[in-house]
């Protein structure tokens, strides 16, 4: 069974407690007042009451206990309870200190007007007027006992009973009684006595008597009387008696000396216990006031927690949707105003589930297609760079750094200044893209620029980016590299003019060649010497030329022809050195060799490798000014670019350098400095190292000499090989 | 028949040195009438504390109680006594005859006394006060007697009630008196 069903609901608690309270106090109270049967049970509901105050002091303790650890805790709803249950005490306090203090006074004030001091002096004068008229009667009755006494002196004690009844008879309604002083009673007559056995005087008044003093006295009797009690010493024949008399007073004067006796009584008890009926009826009145006050701080409290068990469940709910917790739904208990408040809450949290939900899947869709967006960007060849309205970067792929050498992927958000800055040779670049964004219309143009590895030849594509209001607030630009393109064309022109070459022009060569030696074999008999040595002179002219020319064709032809590379580990260091091996001093060139050791074996042609080593070696003999001593310096060294490990040459001659405006086209055939040479060597240099799947560029930030860098591709293998090994 | 009291020395009997207080000094059962009845002297001490005395002589009856407590000795604490009697009775001052009265409940008329000394004298002296007994004592048996004397504050009018429970002039109770005794 479920517990929560069987307890009593909290408002009959209450209703308990306060009628419990009510009735304690109002039984207290009643004893307090009279001293009626109730009177017996005030200790016991002094102390009940007083239990009932330390029970609800426990409670409004615990209270205040866990309100103020609610409040170091900073528990939602702490503060508003603390600050009700303050108001409420303050409330309650107030006028109940006030009325405690008024009905203190008053009471005060009303238990002392019960006493004055005339009424003092009134009752015991009253009490002394009482003993004046009774003394009176004492006074006669002990001057008859002491008349009657005379008579019995030295009477024989046989004749003290006769005497005793005659005087008896005379003197009416009383008790004369004659005992010795051993208490041993001669006679008795009368019948006041209630007892059988007369009431003999005790050692005190013996004492007394012994001493020659009569005694005489009232005594209360039984039931609402009084008695004269008298008691003389009579001089015995043998012994000495005592005569007692008791005679009852009047009844008239004994009423009224009972009811002064009982006035004066109840009045000095009354006067006598006026403190302590203060402090009882202060007590009462505090344990009252206590009570009251605790109960309806603990009901204060109880109700306050009601009351504040929503708003606190409210700010929790606030709290962990603040937390981001919008599951969160809250108990609705009451149907009032606090439980609308709370349903709306469950709905407004349910709505921004909801909402948070739906945010949640946005996002997602937009990071997945943020995501994609950028693995294709990633992917792409192509460089993609994206700038806002205020022309600063917000995109810039892989490619871009990749095609522009330079990182640029590391300054978004960055203006194009800054851009500029941070890589001086897209300056060029920079401008031109930064002219071109402007514009509202798609635009694509190519554009050549010096980058960090010689001439770059780019495609341009840009779009204007347009807001929801159609307001231009940037704009997208794709570039290719097309430098590799357009070499490539300009290599195939190259391959077509030299096969025509080969094809128009080498043909006719031969029958030039065999026409000329023909013509000096049928002429130079029939000529004279000097014709002859003329023809001669003429012949072998037209036989050299016609041979340079076919040494010429056949190089182009070389170079026109589809490279046939047989790919084997080859290491670098070794063969640059089996290179140089073959140019002694003699050969005008000094090599300074700086090669890393342990470098990787790359996957090359060693036979296409040497001819690259020996154009270039060649084209710095050759650039040589005739009658210095040329230097030649090599240095390898292992690098990453971009995680892929790549062997890096770089050949540097104390030649005259390359002038800027052929530098960008050095690598191209027919492109030479020199006076000698067909101008292919370095363009077949190129030709081979790409084929290879390397690069190599001209440095033309160093003003002294020639400077070649060239980078060859570790293979995957063989990279894996030293990197383990 | 001969009744033998031993004093019990036990550290309650011992007299409390304090100006007030009771102190029972001596108490003893006799057997009358073949023990049909019993009869107790016993002799007491009575201090009453200046409060007490106050409101004695402002009118206010102090109600004494003695205790009397017989058991068989050697006997199981659960075993029922053979009495547990009650005697009460109260002091006054009577002021318009300035005599001071001992009132015994059901016990007429009250004994008068011209001063406090006869009073407390009187009080102190217990001689032959019928004692029932709940039951008949065996022959031969050893008892266990324990009287003891107090002042029973709920007696008192009630707004002196809470101030005797917290005064410790108003807590004035003798230390239980302890004998045994053959029968």
């Amino acid at each position: 069974m479920d517990l929560r069903k069987i307890k009593p609901p909290l408002g009959l608690s209450v209703l308990v407690l306060f009628v419990a309270i009510v009735a304690s106090l109002h039984l207290m109270s009643s004893a307090t007042q009279d001293s009626s049967q109730l009177g017996k049970l005030y200790s016991l509901l002094v102390l009940i009451n007083t239990l009932g105050s330390f029970l609800l002091l426990g409670l409004v303790g615990a209270n205040v206990y866990w309100l103020l650890r609610q409040l170091k805790r900073k528990a939602a709803g702490s503060q508003l309870t603390a600050r009700m249950v303050f108001l409420f005490t303050l409330l309650a306090l107030a006028p109940a200190s006030i009325v405690f203090y008024y009905s203190m006074q008053f009471l005060q004030q009303n238990i002392d007007s019960w006493f004055d001091v005339g009424i003092d002096h009134a009752m015991d004068d009253a009490l002394e007027l009482g003993r004046s008229a009774l003394d009176e009667q004492m006074r006669t009755l002990l001057k008859q006992t002491e008349q009657v006494a005379s008579h019995l002196d030295n009477m024989p004690a046989s004749m003290i009973p006769i005497t005793l009844s005659e005087v008896y008879e005379n003197t009416g309604d009383g008790e004369m009684t004659v005992f010795n002083k051993n208490g041993h009673i001669i006679v008795s007559s009368g019948s006041s006595s209630d007892s059988i056995v007369p009431d003999l005087p005790g050692e005190g008044i013996l004492l007394q008597l012994r001493q020659g003093k009569s005694y005489v006295a009232l005594e209360p009797a039984a039931g609402s009387g009084m008695n004269i009690r008298t008691v003389v010493l009579v001089d015995g024949r043998d012994e000495n008696y005592f005569f007692q008399t008791i005679f009852p007073v009047p009844k008239r004067l004994a009423e009224l000396g009972v009811t002064v006796e009982a006035a004066h009584a109840q009045y000095k008890e009354l006067n006598y216990l006026r403190s302590s009926l203060k402090a009882t009826f202060a007590l009462t009145l505090s344990l009252v006031l206590l009570l009251s006050l605790l109960a309806a701080i603990w009901v204060a409290f109880v109700s306050i927690r009601r009351i504040v068990a929503p708003v606190r469940r409210l700010a929790e709910g606030t709290r962990a949707v603040a937390e981001g917790n919008y599951e969160k739904r809250l108990p609705v208990k009451s149907r009032d105003e606090l439980g609308f408040l709370v349903e709306s809450f469950n709905a407004m949290t349910a709505k921004i589930a909801r909402a948070r939900d739906e945010a949640q899947n946005s996002r997602f869709e937009v990071e997945r297609q943020r995501a994609y967006l950028e693995t294709v960007l990633a992917n792409l060849s192509s460089g993609v760079m994206s700038f806002d309205g205020h022309m600063r970067l917000q995109t810039a792929n892989h490619a871009v750094d990749t095609i522009l050498h330079a990182e640029i992927g590391s300054l978004l958000n960055a203006p194009m200044p800054e851009l500029t800055n941070a890589f001086p040779h897209l300056d060029e670049l920079m401008r031109f893209i930064g002219e071109h964004l402007i514009r509202e219309k798609p635009w694509r143009e190519e554009i050549h620029f010096n980058g960090t590895y010689g001439r770059q030849d780019l495609f341009c594509r840009g779009t204007p980016l347009f807001d929801l209001e159609g307001a231009w607030h940037g704009a997208v630009v794709v570039f290719d590299d097309v430098t590799a393109l357009i070499q490539a064309q300009r290599r195939a022109a190259w391959g077509e003019v030299a096969q025509r070459l080969a094809h128009e022009i080498k043909n006719p060569l031969t029958p030039i060649q065999l026409s000329a030696e023909r013509l000096k074999h049928k002429l130079s008999k029939k000529l004279g010497e000097s014709d002859a040595e003329v023809l001669d002179k003429s012949t072998k002219t037209i036989v050299q030329q016609v041979e340079a020319m076919k040494s010429m064709v056949n190089a182009f032809a070389e170079y026109a022809k589809p490279s046939i590379i047989h790919l084997q580990p080859v290491d670098l260091c070794q063969l640059i050195e089996e290179v140089v091996a073959l140019y002694p001093p003699q050969s005008g060139l000094e090599f300074t060799l700086k090669l890393e050791k342990g470098l990787p074996k790359i996957s090359a042609d060693p036979v296409r490798l040497r001819q690259v080593l020996h154009n270039l070696i060649k084209n710095a003999q050759e650039a040589i000014t005739p009658g210095t001593l040329g230097t030649m310096s090599i240095n390898t060294h292992l690098i990453q670019v971009s995680g892929n490990p790549l062997i890096e040459v770089l050949l540097h001659d104390n030649g005259p350098g390359i002038a800027l405006e052929q530098a960008e086209r050095i690598f191209d055939p027919y492109v030479t400095t020199k006076t000698k040479g067909t101008g292919l060597g370095l363009a077949i240099v190129k030709k081979i190292v790409e084929e290879h799947g390397g690069v190599i560029h001209l440095d033309q930030t160093v003003q002294q000499g020639a400077w070649f860098v060239l980078r060859l591709p570790v293979g995957d293998g063989l990279w894996e090989g030293v990197s383990h090994g | 028949m001969l009744v033998a009291a031993w004093m019990d020395f036990s550290p309650l009997a011992a007299t409390a040195a304090t100006d007030y207080g009771f102190n029972i000094q001596r108490a003893e059962l006799h057997a009358f009438d073949d023990g049909k009845l019993y009869l107790l002297d016993a002799d007491i001490d009575y201090r009453f504390s200046e409060p007490a005395i106050e409101a004695l002589r402002n009118g206010v009856c102090l109600s004494l109680v003695l205790t009397l407590k017989v058991k068989q000795e050697n006997a199981w604490w659960f075993e029922n006594l053979v009495t547990d009697d009650k005697i009460s009775f109260r002091i006054c001052y009577h002021a318009l005859s300035k005599l001071y009265q001992i009132i015994y409940e059901n016990i007429e008329p009250p004994l008068n006394f011209v001063s406090y000394n006869a009073l407390l004298q009187s009080m102190g002296s217990i001689r032959e006060f019928p004692v029932v007994l709940a039951f008949q004592l065996s022959q031969g048996e050893r008892y266990r007697a324990s009287l003891s004397v107090g002042l029973d504050i709920e007696s008192l009018p009630l707004p002196l009630r809470p101030v005797a429970y917290v005064n410790p002039a108003w807590h004035l109770n003798s230390p239980q008196y302890k004998w045994t005794f053959v029968k």
